[in-house]
């Protein structure tokens, strides 16, 4: 099924490689601090854990790109990508 | 308070670095006219700058509610702050629901007190510094839709020749024998009404005038010795009058017509909507010598494709996020009553470019894409000078072009081109005079007459209510400024949130307890962490991301119906997937 997305208009700028995403959730998932044991041995093992802060989504496809550059970059139409597309992406790239 | 200083030292600072190009026009303070006002001392470090805004305004669905008002904005503050209730000054509530007839008598106490106060200057107590000094106050812009802004400016107007808000020489043309005027660049075939027959204009050569040329062609006007020259000055100049800004102390004002500059909001939610409405739906009136059968963008003349259209408008609904406002209803249903500026932006800028496509034909569809792209980059907060060159570059393409496919040098089409279709094109140069454009448009002024209605309980007798609650608004600010520990800071962190640091929140819904996930979710997440059993985890459904917008998620919005939500859960994260 085609979605035709209408994104903020802010947030258009397909130039940048961006993608667009579907958020499954939001989650903090806790991580070993990989240079623990180069950074200080004095620590308790609590500080030895930090969260890692991610979302689960699904991908939609790269916009039509024959409709994005006829449309001067105001329409952009992408497909759902599905379970396969499933993957973790950092908050912080949001 | 020292926003401007500092602002105003970090500008200088980009415009070394950058060879005289800001980082991003995003403020009053990025424009030429104030960098050069303060390079001429013109303005000085102690001033207040102040941007004055007037608009009429209905209180309730009956046109009996009509009045007016005006507020001061005082552009010193940084504008996440000058644009809110709190620090937005009334200037007056002129009642209605008659049109007032001299409105300059209404205007008059208020700038009469301004130009007082600019002569002697406002002797103000900084307590953070504990020193007291003098401040000048300077009238930056003021702002108003078309008719609004006569009342300021004592210009013709858009139907005269000379009809540009900025008094910008275009002349502009007129069908034989029929009075009104049109902005129209591209010259008629087979036309040569006198006055008018002037050859193409070229859309780059379209800029502003300047406060020389406006008091020479005033002082022209006033010396005319009968009524009939005086005819004949006003139509050649544009001018029907002294301006009451001319009151305020001359060094104490931009400029007349620099004060006044483009307005955004009536320009894209109003007059360039109905536009694009009236053409597609062919509501022009045509002239005997035309026929609507040749008006192939007229798409909507047919009830079936207009209503369609209509219906899917209304459907996008659960697709827009909630940070655009109100969606736009079916307009084939609601267009009459009370639609909104933001539904019509939403509709036409950003839902029609996807629901034209393949109804409306070929050309007429990019011409409008393009529009749509010049528009967009106009109307953000922050442009960068890259960004604005590709908007001053597709609305200089859109207009010739709109000119050549729906006017088409008809003389009988004239009409077409509307005044908007010429406000358009000042878009990108008022841009680098004085910043974006939504800094001073009139968004704030339409806020305050909405949460001022609202807070009229009592229906009977609403002018005088209004003027009480704005009496008492005034008031209770005054006294939140005076006295800090009335207005505590807001809590922006709600309860059950977790702050992810670099302004992003993660915001309830949160399960109760630690999860187990199941299926391809599990896999992904001992993937992502290279464990391989996937720990019990707690699912947030909100983020709150820097820019102040909710992301939402499917964990809480697959609970609801989708007519129940709008849907916000579609992001763009940056590439840096793997």
């Amino acid at each position: 099924m085609i979605l035709t997305l209408i994104c903020d208009t802010i947030q258009i700028s397909f130039n940048g490689g961006d993608r667009i995403a579907e958020v499954r959730y939001f989650t903090r998932l806790a991580r070993e601090v990989d240079d623990w044991h180069d950074a200080n041995e004095e620590r308790n093992a609590q500080d030895r854990l930090q969260f890692v802060d991610v979302a689960l989504v699904t991908l939609y496809s790269n916009p039509h790109p024959h409709l994005l550059e006829r449309s001067y970059g105001v329409l952009a139409s992408c497909t759902k990508l599905g379970e396969e597309s499933l993957q973790m992406v950092r908050i912080t790239d949001i | 308070m020292h926003y401007r200083e500092q602002r105003t030292h970090r500008i200088f600072q980009e415009l070394q670095r950058n060879d005289g190009l800001v980082d991003t026009y995003d403020n009053v303070f990025c424009g030429q006219a104030y960098l050069d006002a303060v390079t001429q001392n013109k303005i000085q470090q102690n001033d207040i700058l102040l941007m004055l805004s007037i608009d009429g305004a209905q209180l309730y669905e009956s046109k009996d509610s009509d009045c007016w008002i005006y507020i001061w904005i005082i552009l010193n503050l940084s504008p996440e702050y000058r644009y809110k209730k709190k620090h937005v000054l009334l200037g007056a509530i002129i009642p209605g629901p008659k049109k007032p007839k001299i409105i300059d008598s209404f205007l008059f106490p208020g700038l009469h007190h301004l130009s007082a106060v600019q002569q002697e200057g406002l002797c103000i107590w900084d307590a953070s510094q504990d020193r007291e000094f003098i401040s000048w106050l300077f009238l930056f812009l003021a702002c108003a839709d078309g008719p609004g802004l006569l009342t300021l400016s004592n210009f013709i107007g858009h139907q005269g020749k000379n009809g540009c808000r900025m008094l910008c020489p275009l002349n502009g043309r007129h069908k034989p024998g029929a009075p009104q005027y049109y902005p129209v660049l591209l010259k008629p075939d087979n036309y040569n009404v006198l006055g008018c027959d002037h050859p193409d204009v070229d859309v780059y050569d379209i800029g502003p005038s300047n406060s020389h040329v406006y008091i020479q062609c005033l002082l022209h006007l006033l010396n005319s010795p009968t009524q009939r020259v005086y005819e004949t000055r006003r139509l050649e100049t544009g001018i029907v009058g002294p301006s009451i800004l001319l009151g305020l102390q001359p060094e104490l004002i931009q400029g007349i017509p620099e004060v006044f500059s483009s307005e955004m909001m009536h320009l894209s939610g109003a007059n360039m909507a109905t536009l694009w409405l009236d053409l597609w739906r062919g509501k022009f009136d045509c002239a005997p010598t035309d026929s609507q059968a040749n008006w192939d963008w007229a798409i909507f003349k047919d009830i079936a494709t207009w209503e369609a259209h209509g219906r899917a408008v209304a459907a996008c609904r659960m697709y827009l996020p909630g940070s655009f406002d109100v969606a736009p209803r079916d307009p084939s249903l609601h267009a009459n009553s009370w639609y909104k500026a933001t539904e019509y932006i939403t509709w036409i800028y950003s839902l029609c470019p996807a629901l034209l496509y393949g109804i409306l034909p070929e050309r007429f569809w990019r011409n409008f894409c393009k529009f749509v792209a010049g528009l967009r980059i106009m109307a953000q907060y922050s442009i960068t000078p890259a960004q604005l060159q590709r908007a001053c570059q597709l609305i200089a393409e859109w207009e010739p072009e709109f000119e050549r496919i729906f006017y088409q040098r008809r003389v009988d089409r004239i009409p077409f081109i509307r005044p908007c279709v010429h406000l358009t094109c000042h878009l990108a140069s008022e841009a680098t005079r004085v910043g974006s454009p939504i800094c001073s448009s009139q968004w704030t002024m339409e806020r305050t007459i909405g949460n001022l209605g609202q807070e009229i309980r009592q229906p009977s007798d609403p002018f005088s209510n209004l003027a009480q609650q704005g009496i008492r608004r005034c008031q209770v600010n005054a006294l939140k400024a005076m006295i800090p520990h009335f207005d505590p800071p807001e809590n922006v962190s709600p309860r059950a949130s977790a702050d992810l640091g670099n302004g992003y929140v993660l915001l309830a819904k949160r399960d109760k307890h630690l999860t187990t996930v199941h299926g391809d979710d599990a896999r992904v997440i001992a993937d992502y962490l290279g464990l391989p059993r996937t720990p019990k985890i707690h699912r947030w459904a909100r983020l709150r991301l820097p820019n102040g917008q909710i992301a939402r998620s499917e964990y809480q919005e697959l609970q609801h119906a989708p007519e129940d939500i709008r849907m916000a859960r579609n992001v763009k994260v940056r590439q840096s997937l793997k």
